[in-house]
């Protein structure tokens, strides 16, 4: 088994001089600093030697203290639970940078997003599009840059639109979105269709920007930021903000006591199951059958007023802090819970042994939007879309965090590949986080649930924690600054590299079953988007009505 | 004065207005038990007529570029053949002597319009998602016309004629077609066209709310998007009184216990179309089409050639 | 497929109607819930330390020089999080169980109350800071 000090000797064998600097800043976390020369000689190295996988690219503006922007290329090692980040830092003046797209399919849209965010410009890069800012942003312009106020609206330059590919030729365009009955945010895939059968798509989104890392990072303490980072997401804010807690307590070596990990766990797990149910749901409602819809919503309920009762809120539940949580999960609500959970669990094997034999629901989803496992591995996509296409991946146990390593639980995993498989995938899941609340309940010891922070955290720290969101891993990037609060926030939601794979997956596919195949990754477009600044109406052309409704 | 009477039988009662009114009622009956099913409160008695009532003074957008004429004229096809078969089935029921040699063959044909209304009104909007409705429900005709009259067809084949006064008789004197091997095959079949006629799940597919936003109705608001919905409470009434009459024994208002039997019939018909339309999801068009040209053609098929052996 | 339906239908049915007569009837939150913002004048010292940790920054503290302390509650912005309660010292702030906020008029959401700043005697300062996560960038008046 591979450890963090071998990764250092083997790097630092063959490239010497060129590894500016290489430690373990955190257990099992290595940063490893190089010349940007020989980036891509590193990467494919790694890629030969090890295989690791992507997680995401953080840029970073640190002109002030070095007059350079530093690109950290995050990966993680599954099984040796391992992270490595490699860093590369460019001049102000000139900074260009090879691209790694073409070595690592998915790192396509993290690169564009530094390229537009910080300013990173990307040698190489096959797509050399906008991805992230709006289409009547400023060129040069760039948002995630120390010197760029939070607050500055520039003057719209409505030139700068993103280009879409252009119709290839004997097919028509559908336009799905970017208003659209069963997207629940602005999202805009332009299909190309011969007759019902697909033959290439394009993408734009991130029209709903919140500006919510580059206002951590200009004006939020670190207590602050754990709210700002339960609202990026609806149904997994609990997760974000237990991942940017972890991810700062192991910067600055906070403890967590073990009855605030537990309490964590619990928490997660209740969220776990009720977005499970949530995407059965829409998932019904995208194939037309309601009922379904209803009965998973009907049996999710007593989850959100459990919770209720629980954090005194059914879904931003607030209760984490640095070094703890702040709300105590006292002995008098632990039967109520037990209770609650094992109606559910006994109502929700009800439904999965009454959908698992009806052949109108196989006829629409087997065999349809089918991940296999190397386009899954190419585009580094995550949770539990490609454990239903046979790849074991799961943060929970390949990089612990909380109480995970104190329970036994499984992971679920099927080999269809296709939304079928997700789906059972995420049914069986909901099953095991059951066991886990309860494995939880019993186990949680007594104790206080804040840790003592005696002093300000020292600036310059980083770290990395991946946490398991129902939808897949998320992964935060922290890097502590002076005046107590953070440098660097960097939010990789799941959806992220999720989304990547939609033109693998619809290629060859109906329009009839393009919702139902994007619907099938769950997507959490509110996760995804949450870079620039906070104007955003884009002039995204829809094909026929806009000038009519921009004139009413 | 004899002008107003069939003026009056076409338009009041029990033509349109007749139909349209007992048509929304039993809509909302429909969402009723669909909502018991599903758990929830369902709407108010009011909810359907509410519906049709706001939708008229909601203001009518015509897409720029689209056909005026067709976009305007289409639900106006629709609601004309619906109610023309509508006040049809009624009457010949009430009065037989008002049958004319081939009036089955005009109904047939007349409720072949409110789909042509929704392919015409859906290739008139000028969007593609509506263009693509209107394909799919090109597609849906050609699939589920065919089984619909070859069991139509078993009614003329038992009783020789094509006119509703001698099928309703024969079934007077003979018991109902419904009490014979063909009659319950074609009785099965008949209900499966008739939910892909009505648009309702499985079936939905021109329609589809979450795939194609709307499909053809995409476009369609205000008085006209009205006329649409009444056209399909219109046929919610009068389609499972043409089954009926076809194969149940005809409907029978001289009496209170004619009206009461009449009453629980449709119910029955209604509830099973409830029943099978909150318990199963949208079909792909591709397997609606072979599903009708394949099974339930095949159960035409059988039931003619039952009639045809006169079992 | 017939008896996956018919056990779909027993599911349905054995659960009959779950819907809630809210608004009809009143819904009242378990207690612990966090709802609107209250805060009691009685009580305030003016340390504006839930100024200092409040997340949307929902809580404006505006100095005049005559001594005196005008702190703006915006409930528009607040998102119930409950920090001010956690770390106010007097236990001024406290979040209630109401969560019906809609109104007509949005000055109906501003609670603005105005302290006078008294010094203490022996270490003429206003208040004792807390936690030192929590630094005071306000910083304390009369400092």
């Amino acid at each position: 088994m591979l450890t963090s000090r071998e990764i250092i000797e083997t790097l630092k064998t063959k490239f010497d001089k060129q590894i500016l600097k290489a430690e373990e800043k955190v257990s099992n976390q290595v940063f490893v600093a190089i010349v940007p020369d020989v980036l891509i000689p590193v990467i494919c190295f790694l890629n030969q030697s090890f295989s690791p996988r992507f997680l995401i690219n953080a840029g970073t503006d640190v002109v002030q203290q070095d007059g350079k922007y530093k690109a950290s290329y995050i990966f993680s090692f599954d099984s040796e639970k391992i992270f490595l980040c490699i860093q590369v830092a460019v001049d102000s003046t000139d900074p260009n940078i090879d691209s790694i797209t073409p070595i690592i399919a998915g790192a396509n849209w993290s690169e564009r997003e530094t390229r537009d965010l910080v300013g990173i410009n990307l040698r190489n890069h096959p797509d050399q599009r906008r991805l992230v800012l709006a289409d009547d942003w400023p060129q040069g312009l760039h948002p995630l840059r120390k010197d760029f106020p939070y607050d500055y609206k520039p003057p719209p330059e409505p030139q700068n639109k993103v280009l879409l590919k252009k119709r290839p030729e004997g097919t028509k365009v559908i336009p799905i979105g970017p208003f659209y009955p069963v997207l629940e945010e602005p999202a805009y895939f332009k299909l190309f269709v011969d007759g019902e059968t697909i033959v290439d798509c394009d993408y734009r989104g991130f029209y709903s920007h919140r500006g919510i890392e580059k206002i951590a990072e200009s004006k939020l303490t670190y207590n602050q930021v754990c709210f700002i980072a339960e609202r990026i997401c609806g149904i997994c804010g609990f997760i974000h903000s237990t991942c940017y807690c972890e991810a700062v307590e192991r910067a600055a070596g906070i403890e967590a006591p073990l009855r605030a990990r537990y309490i964590r766990t619990i928490m997660l797990e209740l969220e776990r199951v009720h977005s499970h149910l949530l995407w059965l749901g829409i998932a019904a409602h995208i194939i037309g059958f309601d009922t379904l819809l209803m009965q998973s919503w009907r049996i999710r309920e007593p989850v959100m007023w459990l919770c209720e009762k629980i954090s005194g809120n059914r879904k931003t539940y607030g209760m984490n802090l640095i070094g703890g949580v702040r709300r105590d999960i006292p002995a008098e609500i632990h039967d109520e819970i037990v209770r609650v959970i094992e109606k559910i669990e006994r109502e929700t094997v009800e439904v999965i042994d009454a959908v698992v034999g009806d052949t109108s629901l196989h006829a629409r989803l087997k065999n349809v939007g089918i991940l296999t496992e190397e386009v899954a591995r190419s585009i580094c996509t995550v949770g539990p879309t490609v454990r239903g296409s046979g790849i074991s991946i799961d943060s929970r146990i390949d990089h612990p965090y909380a109480a995970y390593e104190l329970v036994d639980f499984e992971v679920a995993v099927e080999t269809g590949c296709d939304i079928w498989a997700r789906a059972l995938v995420r049914l069986k899941e909901t099953i095991e986080s059951i066991k886990i609340v309860k494995q939880c309940l019993l186990k949680m010891p007594d104790g206080s649930i804040m840790g003592e922070v005696m002093e300000e955290i020292p600036p310059g720290r980083e770290a990395i924690c991946c946490v398991e969101a129902p939808r897949g891993e998320a992964v935060h990037y922290v890097q502590t600054g002076p005046d107590n609060r953070p440098y660097r926030w960097k939010v990789r939601a799941p959806t992220y590299p999720n989304l990547q794979c939609v033109p693998y997956i619809i290629k060859g596919e109906r329009i009839a079953d393009v919702p139902i195949i994007i619907g099938s990754l769950d997507p959490c477009y509110s996760c995804t988007e949450r870079m620039a600044v906070v104007d955003v109406k884009t002039g995204e052309e829809k094909i026929y009505t806009k000038e009519e409704v921009m004139k009413r | 004065m004899d002008i107003l009477k069939p003026v009056f039988y076409l338009l009041i009662f029990p033509g349109l207005l007749f139909t349209g009114v007992m048509g929304l009622f039993f809509s909302w009956v429909d969402r009723k038990v669909t909502a018991l099913i599903q758990s929830r409160m369902g709407p108010p008695w009011y909810q359907c007529y509410a519906d049709i009532g706001k939708l008229l003074y909601k203001r009518v957008i015509i897409p720029a570029g689209s056909n005026r004429l067709s976009f305007v004229t289409a639900p106006l096809i629709g609601l004309a053949g619906i109610s023309l078969a509508g006040g049809i089935i009624w009457m010949v029921n009430i009065n037989k002597s008002v049958s004319f040699i081939g009036d089955l063959i005009v109904v047939m044909y007349l409720l072949v319009l409110p789909s042509l209304a929704l392919i015409i009104g859906g290739a008139a909007s000028r969007n593609p998602f509506s263009s693509v409705g209107a394909s799919r429900e090109m597609t849906m005709v050609f699939a589920y016309e065919l089984p619909f009259i070859l069991v139509i067809f078993t009614a003329v084949i038992k009783t020789r004629s094509i006119v509703f006064e001698d099928i309703i008789t024969y079934q007077l004197q003979n018991g109902a077609m419904l009490w014979s091997a063909s009659g319950i095959v074609a009785a099965a079949v008949f209900l499966i066209c008739m939910l892909a006629k009505l648009c309702y799940l499985p079936f939905d597919i021109p329609e589809a709310e979450s795939e194609i936003i709307g499909g053809t109705l995409a476009e369609y608001s205000g008085a006209l998007l009205a006329i649409f919905k009444l056209t399909n409470a219109m046929m919610l009434l009068a389609l499972p009184l043409f089954l009926i009459t076809l194969f149940l024994g005809g409907i029978d208002v001289s009496s209170i216990k004619g009206i009461l039997f009449l009453t629980l019939k449709y119910l029955v018909i209604l509830t099973l179309v409830i029943l099978v339309k909150s318990t199963h999801p949208r079909l792909r068009i591709d397997q609606a089409l072979k599903f009708f040209l394949g099974p339930v053609l095949g159960l035409a098929i059988i039931s003619v050639i039952l009639t045809v052996l006169g079992v | 497929m017939f008896i996956s339906k018919l056990k779909q239908a027993l599911i349905c049915l054995k659960a009959g109607r779950v819907t809630l007569p809210y608004p009809y009837k009143p819904s009242p939150p378990p207690e612990g819930f966090r709802g609107k913002l209250k805060v009691d004048i009685d009580k305030c010292v003016g340390c504006a330390g839930c100024a200092n940790v409040c997340p949307p920054g929902a809580i404006e503290v505006i100095d005049f020089d005559t001594g005196w302390r005008r702190m703006q509650f915006h409930l528009t912005r607040c998102i119930s999080c409950g920090r001010c309660e956690e770390v106010c010292p007097e236990k001024a702030v406290t979040l209630t169980d109401q969560f019906e906020l809609s109104t007509n008029t949005k000055e109906d959401l501003t609670v603005a109350i105005e302290v006078y700043m008294d010094t203490c005697q022996r270490c003429a300062r206003c208040f004792k800071p807390q936690h030192p996560l929590d630094k005071m960038m306000v910083t304390g008046f009369r400092k």
